[in-house]
């Protein structure tokens, strides 16, 4: 092959510099070194952990059957902070907008519905996912709060009823700062439903206090959702009373071994009865999964859970308040 | 003479280059009184004399792509003053930016620009902003038999489709991510076009930019407030063109400088297009000292 000459080498080299002082949006892609951001999908352990090191962390989760409106329930908040904020609470950043978009687009008009929907979630309790909101209070004399929520699927809940090896791979358990079990008030309102939904909730409660993953350090928050299709039930008075009487078994049954239990009746996004407004009960649950924790409490100190191998991680990163 | 570096951020056609054009008259022109001054001029002008011609003639501004940096170059002075400060603008695509949220990356030569930045102009501009529409909301404005259950074929979900407080905010993430924790970011938001809202604002009570970010981009809103500790930021609404080329073109023929129009936060009016450069030189230059 025959040498290039010094002139032909000296317009070869100044091509290639043009082309490396290019401004980089014109696509040279091969000559460019790039640099990955963050990704904006579901977090990983190793993720949380690092977020956890940084700033004062609440980590919830989420539990229920499929459809109970775990999901819905997680991009609900992320809207009302579309809007403006929660309470006495601002948007102070997320590592997972994206995912949180992705899990809203069917609730988008974009996305071609008259009706907004949720995809189910899919997911193990091998590999367990969260995504993170940074929230602020309005008048910014306190430091930012990290919300950490799991996104486990009904299915993974289903198997920890099940069985007391599955619940033991529930290990942010441990670490979690409210069990926020969500029954589907939909389902309440039916009466073939009824008697299952509670039977349901109560065994995941009962096996979680049971295999040690839930006690005293653990806050409850009891969520009965979409009040809206049961507000407008036929079946209403049955169905009310029905919630009375899981909230007086679970009560009974559960109270004593656990360090906080609420019951709180919600409706994320009311089709049905609209003038209970976007979002209805989440003042009633939301500023306190922000403000308190079990960690927080004195009596913490007597109560530290025996970590299981997974959780290690967690425990290295010890800034929880 | 302190070194102050700008970048430029905005999704396309948020009005980023008629920025600059219209920057570069008024502080070469000295047209404005108490606007920055443009004291040397010892570099490559070409791309910014360019831009200025079409600004002046009031064409829309063409972006050329062509292989030299488009960088906007100028050592600018506080009138009356010693002050001076170098001030280094790459004029960006807001291709640019619409990429690094979707693909979740950055070229190592951007990455340079945001390290060595002294302060962020970024831009919004209302014809563009795509909002959060929730089919909850719709329905409930539309009112009973809305949500009829008829779905149309439902289009998959795309990231580049989302609303653009989500995808401003991201931006603004991945850029204060490389800036050092305890080194306080200068963020000049400008709502462009503004001559656009302008009569809507009056009509609702509520002139200033802040109301209308607030308003408009509300997640945006809520980040920069929370997030003082890493950024100082100061909202100005800015119509570099002054108007529609088309309707508004007996009212823009007078002196260019004066079809400027800026507000800043609290509502008050000036030509000087120079305001964002010149606040974020100031908390520079305070830092500094």
């Amino acid at each position: 092959m025959k040498e290039k000459s010094s002139e032909e080498k000296t317009t070869l080299l100044n091509s290639v510099q043009e082309i490396v002082n290019a401004p980089h949006y014109i696509s040279t892609p091969e000559l460019e070194e790039i640099q990955e951001l963050f990704s904006g999908e579901d977090l990983r352990t190793a993720d949380v952990a690092g977020i956890m090191s940084g700033s004062p962390t609440r980590m919830i989760v989420l539990a229920g059957a499929a459809d109970a409106g775990k999901t819905t329930l997680l991009v609900t908040i992320m809207h009302l902070f579309h809007k403006g904020g929660i309470g006495d609470y601002i948007f102070a950043g997320s590592r997972t907008l994206p995912a949180f978009e992705r899990r809203a687009f069917d609730s988008y008009i974009t996305s071609g519905r008259s009706v907004p929907t949720t995809q189910h979630t899919v997911s193990s309790l091998d590999d367990i996912k969260f995504l993170h909101l940074a929230v602020r209070k309005k008048t910014l004399d306190e430091p930012t709060i990290n919300l950490l929520f799991t996104d486990i699927s009904g299915e993974n809940f289903r198997q920890a009823r099940d069985s007391a090896e599955e619940c033991k791979k529930l290990w942010v358990l441990h670490r979690a700062d409210y069990f926020a079990l969500l029954l589907d008030g939909g389902r309440i309102a039916e009466p073939t439903q009824r008697q299952h939904t509670k039977i349901d909730g109560i065994t995941l409660l009962r096996r979680c206090i049971e295999t040690n993953m839930l006690g005293k350090s653990s806050y409850i928050d009891i969520l009965f959702s979409k009040m809206d299709i049961l507000e407008s039930s036929s079946e209403r008075t049955r169905a009310l009373s029905f919630i009375e009487e899981i909230k007086s078994e679970i009560t009974e049954r559960f109270v004593s071994s656990l360090g906080r239990l609420r019951f709180i009746t919600i409706a994320a996004r009311p089709t049905e009865k609209r003038e209970l407004g976007e979002a209805y009960g989440f003042n009633d649950f939301l500023p306190t999964w922000i403000e308190e924790s079990p960690f927080i409490r004195p009596i913490m100190s007597s109560l530290q859970p025996v970590l299981p191998q997974n959780a290690r991680m967690f425990a290295r990163f010890g800034s929880i308040v | 003479m302190i070194q102050c570096n700008q970048l430029l951020v905005g999704l396309p056609g948020t009005g980023k280059t008629t920025f600059l054009a219209a920057l570069y008259h008024v502080v070469e022109s000295a047209d404005i009184e108490d606007s920055l001054v443009l004291e040397k001029l010892d570099f490559d002008t070409e791309y910014l004399n360019t831009i200025r011609e079409q600004w002046l003639k009031c064409e829309t501004i063409e972006r050329t792509t062509g292989s030299k940096k488009q960088v906007g170059r100028m050592v600018l002075r506080v009138p009356d003053s010693s002050f001076r400060a170098e001030v280094v603008i790459p004029d960006l695509l807001g291709e640019t930016f619409d990429r690094q949220f979707e693909e979740r990356r950055w070229t190592k030569d951007f990455s340079n620009l945001v390290a060595s930045c002294n302060g962020l102009i970024v831009f919004i501009h209302p014809d563009k902003v795509v909002p959060v529409r929730s089919i909850m909301e719709a329905n409930y404005v539309l009112g009973p038999g809305a949500d009829d259950g008829s779905d149309v074929t439902a289009p998959q979900w795309n990231l580049k489709d989302a609303a653009t407080q989500i995808k401003m905010v991201d931006i603004l993430q991945f850029i204060l991510n490389e800036i050092p924790e305890g080194r306080l970011l200068p963020i000049a938001i400008v709502i462009s076009a503004w001559d656009r809202v302008l009569d809507v604002m009056r009509a609702l009570g509520e002139p200033s930019p802040s109301e209308w970010l607030g308003k408009y981009l509300p997640l945006l809103n809520q980040f920069l407030v929370s997030n003082f500790e890493r950024l100082n930021y100061e909202i100005f609404g800015i119509s570099a063109q002054g108007g529609d080329y088309e309707k508004d073109s007996k009212k823009l023929q007078g002196e260019a400088s004066r079809r400027v129009l800026v507000v800043t936060k609290t509502g008050n009016n000036r030509n000087d297009i120079s305001s964002p450069i010149r606040w974020i030189m100031s908390i520079v230059g305070s830092q500094t000292s």
